[in-house]
């Protein structure tokens, strides 16, 4: 049990080092940090399957150490709003991969729209907080039911194609989508819609600055919390989903349709449940980027997102709940802490996801083998 | 409703459109047929065509080829083989290795692709953040037919334009090649089983699309006189779709998608109030219902599903 | 020219440093300040984002090359490709180093409407060097945002009078891209030209980057318009005048600040021919400061051209470092004397900064493209009746 602790804490230590590292030297120390002890972790076998062994023993205190390092991270970044503004976004995009990955990972229902759906709930929460004044909060819980009620357009074409075509339906989906709302008046047109109000919870405004004791945390620590918080339920409610017999119908019929409606798998019903289950995570996810962030555009939603979003399924490892999580820490702020490199960051980006998809085609953390109980 | 002449002109418009469309379609299509995948980043290869003939004009420019007749016909030829050779390399590293994995890793590797492609033209063509200035060796000049503004130049691009697809069909049916591309597409094993080479046929499909690519990438410049790194991300979206409405797997569905597809842009900027702002919602919420209604293209073959 | 005894002593000591240690150790006795410059540097509006950071290092690397600055300073370069997440993001990293004392940022208005609220929470100082749209400092009274270059409302005033009075154009269609800049292009410009007496025939948006132009303009020919305007950036400018051509478009074609660019001319070729634009700001080349600018650009090296926004990057690098240099690297005190920029000289003309820390000294120049060059209207063959614009030779027909 230390030993998953000592293990965590290392890797957090290291990851607040690359990330708090801005001097060249220090830079390069924790770069060479990182990369010695994964090649500790990759050449030394005792000390991998000691950890392995260590982790698989104890799942719950893993994930209790886990849980607490995540609390204390806003602590360790205290001096720069900037990395506590990207590790909530990691958070969200862990929230919006949880339901993108039961669309596509467990159901096999191609969605390149997730940049859509996320706008869905975002530019609703827009237009019910400035537009007809509701609480924020209310506004976040409504928002997802947006997304899932506008889903339910898509759901013939879902019904009707399947793979490339279905994948063409929801780039066209996308493109509609963001064309729409820069052009029409009511949304704001290109500047799309300003000063959404901030969460509140019985007077107490998101935006200010937690303390705890003497210590100041970041500006956005509280909304990192929301966000883990809603990463934390999301991931759990997915997790026991995947491995309800729900998950179970959904995997056969991804695997195989005509062989699921065999065993007496409703496809259609299948698919628009799981369809709609992951159109709430992903408007939950917009919705709250939109009250952290304070105002929503065009932009913000166009195809590249979706791609984003894509990326951090696929390289986190396809139908895999860890995955999402894996891939959501990675994807997002990586390629913020390679600004530095300008113009040949995106080049660099591109490289990157398809050497990967070349050599780890499963994904960082593959899905494992379904165990049945 | 505008007057009859404006209508014409707006057709012409949507065809010339189309052509450029239609060409970047026949890809999409010819790739989808061989190996079931779609290759996204035909777009930036498209692209790639253009910038690619722009530098071999220029390069001719240098040693003195200026007139059409000497400068077109190299131009071309090694824009379509360099785009081609682009295209098969693509192909190798980045579709055939995972063509057998879920259809949603070869998109995302050549989306990817794509990406790479154009943030190298941006960085390393000099200057690559500017649109370019497309050199003007097609007739000018042209007439007016009750109103409707002809140019010599459309009617080169046309006839370049259709005799490049006669071309891509003479190779289909008439080669040994063209006999293999089709064995593939119809059932890769039983077309392995009768001797035909699967790599090659691949490659070979690749470069042809490829190639196709590129003359419409020049066709492009030659139209509107310039070339810009992201013409190619509209330019394989709307190619994508051409095919797919077209039917994928179909080279004359390809051929009439794209056709439909530029004269629908048109139209809907033409005669629709706000046209312009809301044309590709038209053009994308089409193709939607196409896919509900004609799930397999307007030329596509009903598929039957065997188990 | 006179020197100070300060100066002199300064110049002495650094000078008798110099000799006896190590050229670079005269630097290392300043106190380090850190500047920040955000603009696109990827995607369609790339060029511009280039041309100005390298405006901004020139500015810098002039000033620390400088015996007199009393810091050495740094810059860090941020993108913001344009979209208005990336820019908050941007605008936060930047914000949340201490070091860095002020910004020069954005160029896109989308962006910079976006991050108004970030730099004001943060408090710190951010001078905007190219978006033009007038919520971005009139939506407000924060004192860490000003801007150096004009609003859209003074430009579009002066194109439109000069359209219809002065040339005495009648009937316009208007095409615009459909973002902030376009819009709020078109929406200015309708109405100062409607209030001058000309009439708009038609108003037509279209996608930025969109390639194909010839839907629009066949629609826009059928009103028969003596002017063809468009509102939106080089890239399209360039694909609308071209095709106008390509259609036998018999109309003056008419655009806004952001088509006045070299590339506008490079790529447009023959067809640029006779284009009128608008700028805030006197030409670069005819200022005191213009010439010396350009050369100075010119012998750096950098690989892209300054643009038509360069020199406003460069004033508003060199107004923030003035401002550091007289208050001291304290962001809350850095603000408040950008704000109270009165009568300041630059290359780009005197700078003032309203409540709103909006420059008031927004001299408009009329452009006019001759022989592939944008000319000053007043200097160009066109004025002098040498030359006839296209479009009032097609009104003779």
């Amino acid at each position: 049990m230390l030993l998953v602790w000592l293990a965590e804490a290392v890797v957090f230590a290291l990851i607040v080092a690359g990330i708090l590292a801005e001097r060249p030297l220090a830079l390069a120390a924790a770069g060479v940090a990182i990369v010695v002890a994964g090649a500790l972790l990759r050449f030394v076998a005792p000390l991998r399957s000691a950890l392995v062994c260590a982790f698989a023993l104890h799942p719950t205190a893993a994930l209790l150490g886990g849980a607490a390092l995540a609390l204390v991270l806003p602590l360790a970044l205290r001096s720069s709003p900037y990395w506590t503004f990207v590790a909530t976004l990691a958070l969200l995009y862990v929230t919006i991969g949880q339901g993108l990955n039961l669309q596509i990972g467990t159901a096999g229902v191609i969605n390149l729209a997730g940049a859509a759906f996320a706008g869905l709930g975002g530019y609703s929460v827009g237009l019910l907080t400035v537009g007809a004044g509701w609480p924020s909060w209310l506004a976040v819980a409504a928002a997802p039911w947006v997304a899932v009620a506008v889903g339910a357009l898509l759901f013939v074409p879902i019904l009707k194609t399947r793979g490339h075509y279905l994948a063409l339906v929801t780039i066209a989906f996308v493109f509609i989508f963001n064309i729409l709302m820069n052009n029409l008046e009511f949304t704001g047109g290109p500047q799309g819609i300003k000063n959404i109000p901030t969460l509140r919870l019985g007077g107490y405004a998101f935006t200010a600055r937690p303390t705890l004791g003497v210590v100041e945390l970041p500006a956005h620590a509280n909304f990192y919390y929301a966000a883990l918080a809603t990463a934390f339920l999301a991931t759990g409610i997915l997790r026991r989903l995947h491995d309800s017999w729900l998950g179970l119908a959904l995997n056969t019929l991804r695997d195989d349709e005509i062989a699921a409606r065999c065993c007496g798998v409703s496809i259609a019903r299948e698919k628009l449940i799981a369809f709609s289950i992951g159109n709430f995570f992903i408007g939950l996810g917009g919705a709250l980027y939109a009250v952290m962030v304070g105002f929503v555009s065009p932009p913000d939603f166009d195809f590249g997102y979706s791609l984003i979003m894509l990326s951090v399924i696929i390289i986190g490892g396809v139908d895999s709940i860890g995955g999402v999580v894996l891939g959501a820490c990675l994807l997002v702020p990586l390629p913020e802490r390679f600004r530095f490199l300008h113009e040949y960051r995106l080049l660099l980006y591109g490289l990157v996801i398809v050497v990967m998809l070349l050599f780890r085609p499963r994904g960082l953390w593959p899905a494992g083998i379904r165990r049945y109980r | 409703m505008p007057p009859l002449e404006l209508l014409l002109q707006q057709t012409l418009n949507g065809v010339m459109l189309g052509v450029m469309y239609a060409l970047i379609a026949v890809g999409f299509t010819l790739f989808f047929g061989v190996l079931d995948v779609i290759h996204f980043s035909h777009g930036d290869i498209f692209m790639l065509g253009a910038f690619v003939g722009l530098s071999t004009l220029l390069g001719l420019a240098v040693v003195g080829l200026r007139t059409p007749l000497l400068a077109l016909p190299p131009a071309f030829a090694v824009a379509v083989l360099v785009t081609g050779l682009v295209g098969v390399g693509a192909e190798r590293v980045c579709v055939k290795p995972l063509a057998r994995s879920s259809p949603l890793m070869t998109l995302l590797a050549t989306l990817s692709l794509g990406l790479v492609l154009r943030e190298s033209v941006l960085i390393f063509y000099p200057r690559g953040a500017d649109p370019k200035p497309f050199p003007q060796l097609l007739p000018a000049g042209g007439f007016e037919v009750g109103g409707v503004a002809v140019r010599y130049e459309n009617l080169t691009i046309l006839a370049i334009g259709f005799a490049a697809m006669i071309g891509v069909d003479l190779v289909i049916r008439r080669t040994r090649m063209g006999a293999a591309i089709r064995a593939v597409a119809q059932d890769p094993e039983a077309a392995q089983m009768m001797g035909v080479n699967l790599d090659r046929t691949v490659d070979a499909t690749f470069f042809l699309g490829s190639g196709l690519a590129a003359v419409a990438g020049m066709l492009s410049g030659f139209y509107y006189g310039e070339i810009h790194f992201i013409m190619g991300i509209t330019g394989g979206v709307i190619g994508f779709s051409a095919a797919a409405i077209g039917g994928l797997g179909n080279v004359y569905g390809a051929i009439v998608g794209g056709l439909l597809f530029g004269v629908l842009q048109t139209t809907a900027a033409a005669l629709i109030p706000r046209g312009s702002e809301f044309r590709d919602v038209v053009a994308f919420a089409v193709v939607m219902l196409f896919l509900i209604f004609k799930p397999s293209g307007i030329l596509g073959e009903k598929s039957v599903e065997r188990v | 020219m006179s020197l100070s005894r300060r100066d002199l002593l300064q110049g002495a000591s650094i000078l008798g440093t110099g000799l006896l240690l190590a050229p670079g150790r005269a630097w290392g006795q300043k106190t380090t300040v850190k500047l920040a410059f955000i603009g696109p540097l990827t995607g369609g509006t790339a060029s511009n984002g280039l041309g100005g950071r390298n405006s901004f290092l020139l500015a810098v690397q002039e000033r620390n090359a400088d015996s007199k600055s009393k810091y050495r300073y740094e810059t860090e370069v941020l993108d913001d490709e344009c979209k208005p997440t990336v820019a908050v993001q941007a605008a936060l990293k930047a914000t949340s180093d201490p070091a860095i004392v002020a910004g020069v940022t954005h160029y896109c208005s989308v962006t910079a409407i976006a991050t108004v609220d970030t730099y004001h929470k943060a408090g710190m100082p951010a001078m905007v060097w190219g978006a033009v749209l007038p919520e971005i400092t009139y939506s407000h009274t924060y004192v860490e945002i000003t801007r150096v270059n004009g609003t859209m409302i003074n430009q579009n005033n002066i194109a439109a009078d000069f359209a219809v009075k002065t040339l005495g154009f009648k009937t316009f269609a208007l095409i615009h891209d459909t973002t902030d800049y376009g819009r709020a292009h078109a929406k200015y410009f309708g109405e100062y030209v409607e209030k001058a007496g000309g009439k708009i025939l038609s108003t037509q948006g279209t996608a930025k980057d969109q390639k194909d132009y010839t839907a629009e303009l066949t629609r826009a020919k059928g009103d028969r318009p003596e002017v063809i305007w468009y509102g939106g950036l080089t890239p399209d400018g360039v694909r609308v005048k071209v095709q106008m051509d390509k259609l036998g478009l018999r109309a003056q074609f008419q655009g806004t600040s952001g088509i006045k660019s070299d590339t506008f001319n490079e790529t447009a070729g023959t067809s640029a021919e006779g284009t009128l634009a608008f700028v805030e700001g006197a030409p670069t080349e005819k200022l005191p400061g213009g010439k010396k600018f350009l050369d100075a650009y010119a012998r750096a090296g950098f690989k892209e051209p300054s643009e038509a926004y360069g020199p406003f990057a460069y004033v508003a690098a060199n107004l923030v470092i003035d401002a550091i240099e007289s208050v001291g690297p304290d962001r809350a005190k850095v603000a408040e004397r950008l704000k109270r920029t009165r009568n300041a000289n630059t290359i780009i003309g005197p700078v003032e900064f309203d409540e709103h820390g909006q420059n008031t000294v927004p001299l408009i120049s009329k452009y006019v493209s001759q022989d592939g060059k944008w000319v000053l209207w007043e200097d160009s063959e066109y004025a002098s009746g040498k030359r006839t614009l296209p479009g009032l030779r097609f009104k003779k027909l």
